[in-house]
């Protein structure tokens, strides 16, 4: 950031001083322009991210797209890693992600080490998605499993987790119950490992909360689906589903819990209900009965 | 809005968008509910929502739920408790986990595309039927779909349509009241449809 606004300039100076100190202030305004040049693409894709947690998908993609023209147009103009760094983000919140690969590709050869890795994983991902679609499962679960634990670039990390950890739910009908548990443990704490260094994505924990829900651990299971409603979900469709799990868990726990414990989760129950403006215990806002 | 306007409004949209779709076509109210509902509740990019196009590196929903879950879901509604009685009391969890897979987007997750898709048999709580038809009246909404995206003006046209009906006011109301007014019009519309053709 320049210091610009805070700079002034002595009102007596030599001639030769003068002369320097205007060279001086051109260098400094345009090397502010270089910076300020990606500043709205940076903020159109920040402001873009946040609607998108509210699910204002469609406001959000038109941020996306004018931080996209902004970025390209720093690229244009003075290609350096940073601006392709940011091309490659907003391309890849526009879902182009073979151009997203390519701007990654391009910024780690202008210097920025991490985009390399970025541009592996995204392709990573693409084809770990093809295995599975053609039938290779067990490929795909080696390729998702190595993404989600060893993963640098967030949003491929979250997206192969949630297909390891739904791949790995599927293949439990019809396996002995010990096995079904082995499975679910060591998926529970893959999703708290990663958990552990972003515990701020809400994603993590409805995650969470549906392996707790498939260990039948319901109290903890809510207390994950919670947080996750409160951090916000990145689809309108998750949310639902997180939803759905927090009612189920109530029903399960109505079931099962009896006197102060009951009443105790009742309390805290009721509490979120009405900050959530639900007309009933079963019955989250955007459900019509 | 009043009742009759939106009905002027929603006759005119079918008759521009009729002319995308084939005669008889099985897409159109289900695209024109769920592009309004979509709209006016701001939830996203009409056309990928429609064409279901996941963004690429999306999270998703995790479809594999744990066999108390999907009894819950079958026996918290008395219509589908019923419908599916047999199963549940001999607890026939792979007959429940198949039927599953095609009644919780519409009725555990509320797809307004789906719902309009399948609106007669919710009507009618034939949930057999929708679980039967789910895979291919879809496939073939969504091909008739992807023809009349193929054609030029078609997604300018349904934004057009979307922006036109926000200017009405109506990202003011609830999801619930915006579907409970669409959908009642569009049955009125329908209706109107099977009146006409047997004249």
């Amino acid at each position: 950031m320049t210091q610009v606004g805070q700079q002034t300039i002595p009102k007596i100076l030599n001639q030769k001083t003068r002369f320097r100190a205007a060279a001086g202030l051109i260098l400094i305004l345009l090397c502010s322009g270089c910076a300020s040049r990606l500043q709205p693409a940076k903020v159109h894709l920040a402001m873009g991210q946040e609607l998108e947690k509210s699910f204002r998908t469609e406001e959000a993609i038109a941020l996306y797209k004018k931080s996209l023209e902004e970025a390209d147009r720093a690229v244009r103009k003075k290609p350096s890693a940073q601006a392709y760094l940011l091309k490659g983000l907003a391309e890849f919140k526009l879902g182009r992600w073979t151009e997203a690969s390519r701007s990654f590709s391009l910024a780690a050869a202008l210097g920025e080490e991490k985009a390399e890795s970025w541009a592996r994983e995204v392709s990573l991902y693409g084809l770990a998605i093809s295995l599975r679609e053609q039938g290779l499962t067990e490929a795909a679960v080696r390729l998702f499993s190595v993404l989600a634990e060893r993963g640098k670039f967030s949003p491929a990390v979250r997206a192969a987790l949630g297909r390891l950890i739904d791949t790995q739910l599927e293949s439990l009908p019809g396996l002995p119950e010990k096995e079904q548990e082995k499975i679910i443990t060591k998926s529970i704490g893959i999703v708290e490992k990663v958990l552990g260094a972003d515990p701020a994505f809400g994603y993590y924990h409805y995650l969470l909360a549906q392996l707790l829900g498939h260990q039948k651990k319901y109290r903890e299971s809510f207390e994950e689906a919670v947080m996750a409603r409160e951090l916000g979900l990145p689809r309108l469709d998750i949310h639902r589903d997180n939803d759905n799990q927090i009612v189920f868990c109530y029903r399960r726990l109505k079931e099962s819990l009896s006197g102060e414990s009951w009443a105790e989760f009742n309390r805290t129950y009721r509490l979120w209900m009405d900050k959530w403006k639900w007309p009933d215990e079963e019955t989250p806002d955007w459900k019509r009965r | 809005m009043e009742e009759n306007k939106l009905l002027t409004f929603l006759r005119q949209t079918k008759e521009i968008l009729g002319d995308f779709f084939p005669a008889g076509s099985t897409a159109l109210l289900p695209v024109i509910f769920s592009s309004l509902v979509w709209a006016a509740t701001r939830r996203g990019e009409i056309k990928k929502k429609i064409l279901e196009t996941k963004v690429w590196l999306e999270p998703e929903t995790l479809r594999s739920k744990p066999a108390e879950f999907i009894l819950d879901f079958f026996k918290s509604g008395p219509e589908l408790r019923a419908v599916y009685e047999q199963e549940i009391a001999a607890g026939d969890l792979r007959a429940l986990r198949a039927a599953f897979r095609a009644l919780y987007p519409v009725l555990g997750l509320q797809d307004p595309f789906l719902e309009r898709l399948f609106s007669a048999e919710l009507k009618n709580h034939d949930y057999r039927r929708l679980t039967t038809e789910f895979g291919p009246r879809l496939e073939a909404a969504l091909s008739e779909i992807r023809a009349a995206g193929g054609r030029d003006y078609f997604w300018r046209t349904l934004e057009n349509i979307c922006h036109e009906f926000l200017k009405l006011g109506w990202a003011l109301l609830s999801e619930d009241e915006i579907r409970e007014q669409l959908k009642k019009a569009l049955e009125k519309i329908r209706a109107e449809k099977i009146t006409g053709d047997n004249r």
